[in-house]
């Protein structure tokens, strides 16, 4: 009987040959598991892009904004219905789609970035959040922007771009030079950038179009999938963006428009699905469909009012792309599930922050609006 | 007779199941909140492992109910 027998509690009749092989298996699995818990947790791979790192990179360009959303970090919450015509059950088995079908719908619109008490500018990317509340619990969380496509195609250049289009403190412009050595690296995105600078930009929210930009599949009840982006185009006629807006001293007035609007009348969109075909890239974001791709009128949109961002209202939605129903599928953009990651993230910390109000109350300072 | 002295081959199986099935979501977990790619798969994969370890939990309290564990070794200390 061996000091090895005694610490390790093995039968004294058990050789130490044996004592030893049993040793080394057990310490096998836990080097095995360790390694694995190693490997999986990204400690072998430092520089791997991680949801923490996109997370950390919208504080280090816009400053720390404790309790706020890190990117759209301005926005309204807004609410209503959608109402299905019938003609996407055909396409998409998902409830939200049968003929005459109403589901109720919880949304925000904001503006892009991370600044949320920046002036409103007719030129940032706005965007519009949807919650829909499906039957049995089922929901659709779809988040889309006024651009006709995304400037990258993958989460590194996301995170890149990031750093290249920050403002110089000095000029409040980025950087020419990096954004010129970005661009140069990511050809793709600079023809993007080219479609998203010359696009129309209309008066303000309620007659922007809001596309899903990223494409998903839509399941038929048969199986048949089809892929499809989307967008929300609206009723009202696009007016061009005016320069007297711009100099108005309403910091919000593209808010306080949208609520003033929305205390007078509904505003209405039609869901356009547009179908692919297999020759359409749905793993690349910053490219365009072909303009002659068949699109599906699904239903209307109706928003009926507007609140200010609250524990009630819309500000502790997370509008994850890939909380979807039965009947919408993801594709194979790699964009979605990292957005998927990194609003999770932000949604965790801003859940432990302490919150202030948002700048956006949905009313005119001067009361005009009212 | 049933040997009083050994847990039951259904409280060995789920015990070394369940065994696997914690340290895979251990090690999904871990790559979740790490990984952009594979966020998306990795928490799909997580959920229903999640609920499939309460349903063994549940099984397993079933069974040391229906068929008490032998007692603990003499020389372990109470």
């Amino acid at each position: 009987m061996t000091l090895l027998h005694h610490l390790t509690g093995a039968p004294p009749g058990m050789t130490t040959r044996a004592l030893m092989l049993r040793l080394a298996g057990i310490g096998a699995v836990l080097a095995g598991t360790a390694g694995a818990f190693t490997y999986a947790g990204g400690w072998l791979s430092p520089d791997a892009l991680t949801p923490a790192r996109v997370v950390d990179r919208f504080e280090q360009v816009n400053g720390p904004h404790p309790g706020f959303r890190r990117n759209h970090a301005k926005g309204l919450c807004v609410a209503g219905d959608f109402a299905s015509n019938g003609a996407g059950a055909r396409l998409s088995k998902a409830s939200v789609f049968s003929a005459g079908r109403v589901t109720p719908v919880e949304g925000r619109v904001a503006l892009a970035g991370g600044q949320p008490y920046a002036a409103d500018a007719a030129a940032t990317v706005r965007s519009l959040a949807l919650r829909f509340r499906l039957p049995e619990g089922e929901e659709w969380r779809t988040g889309m922007n006024n651009i006709p496509v995304f400037p990258v195609r993958t989460p590194e250049a996301f995170y890149e771009q990031l750093l290249a289009a920050k403002p110089d403190p000095a000029t409040g412009k980025p950087d020419p030079e990096r954004l010129k050595a970005f661009f140069a690296m990511h050809p793709e995105s600079a023809k993007a950038a080219a479609l998203i600078k010359a696009r129309t930009i209309t008066a303000g929210f309620a007659d922007s179009t809001f596309r899903s930009l990223n494409a998903f599949r839509f399941v038929a009840s048969d199986g048949r999938t089809t892929p499809v982006r989307w967008a929300f185009v609206p009723e009202r006629r696009p007016e061009p963006g005016s320069a007297a807006q711009e100099a108005q001293a309403d910091k919000n007035v593209l808010f306080d428009t949208l609520a003033a609007e929305l205390r007078q009348e509904p505003l209405h969109w039609h869901l356009v699905v547009t179908l692919g075909q297999a020759s359409d890239a749905t793993d690349d974001a910053t490219l365009p469909w072909p303009s002659d791709r068949e699109s599906v009128d699904v239903g209307t949109l109706t928003l009926t009012g507007a609140a200010p961002e609250d524990a009630g209202t819309c500000r502790d939605i997370n509008f994850d792309p890939l909380v979807l129903p039965d009947g919408i599928a993801p594709s194979d953009d790699p964009l979605l599930s990292a957005r998927s990651a990194a609003y999770a993230r932000s949604f965790t910390r801003r859940a432990g922050e302490e919150k202030v109000p948002s700048a956006v109350a949905g009313t005119s300072p001067d009361g005009a609006s009212l | 007779m049933t040997d009083r002295t050994r847990f039951n081959l259904p409280a060995r199986l789920l015990h070394w199941s369940m065994a696997a099935l914690i340290l895979t979501m251990l090690l999904i977990g871990v790559a979740m909140v790490t990984s952009l790619a594979d966020y998306h798969a990795l928490v799909a994969l997580h959920r229903p492992l999640g609920l499939l370890i309460l349903l063994l939990a549940i099984l397993r309290l079933a069974n040391r109910w229906r068929r008490p564990p032998p007692p603990l070794p003499r020389d372990l200390p109470v």
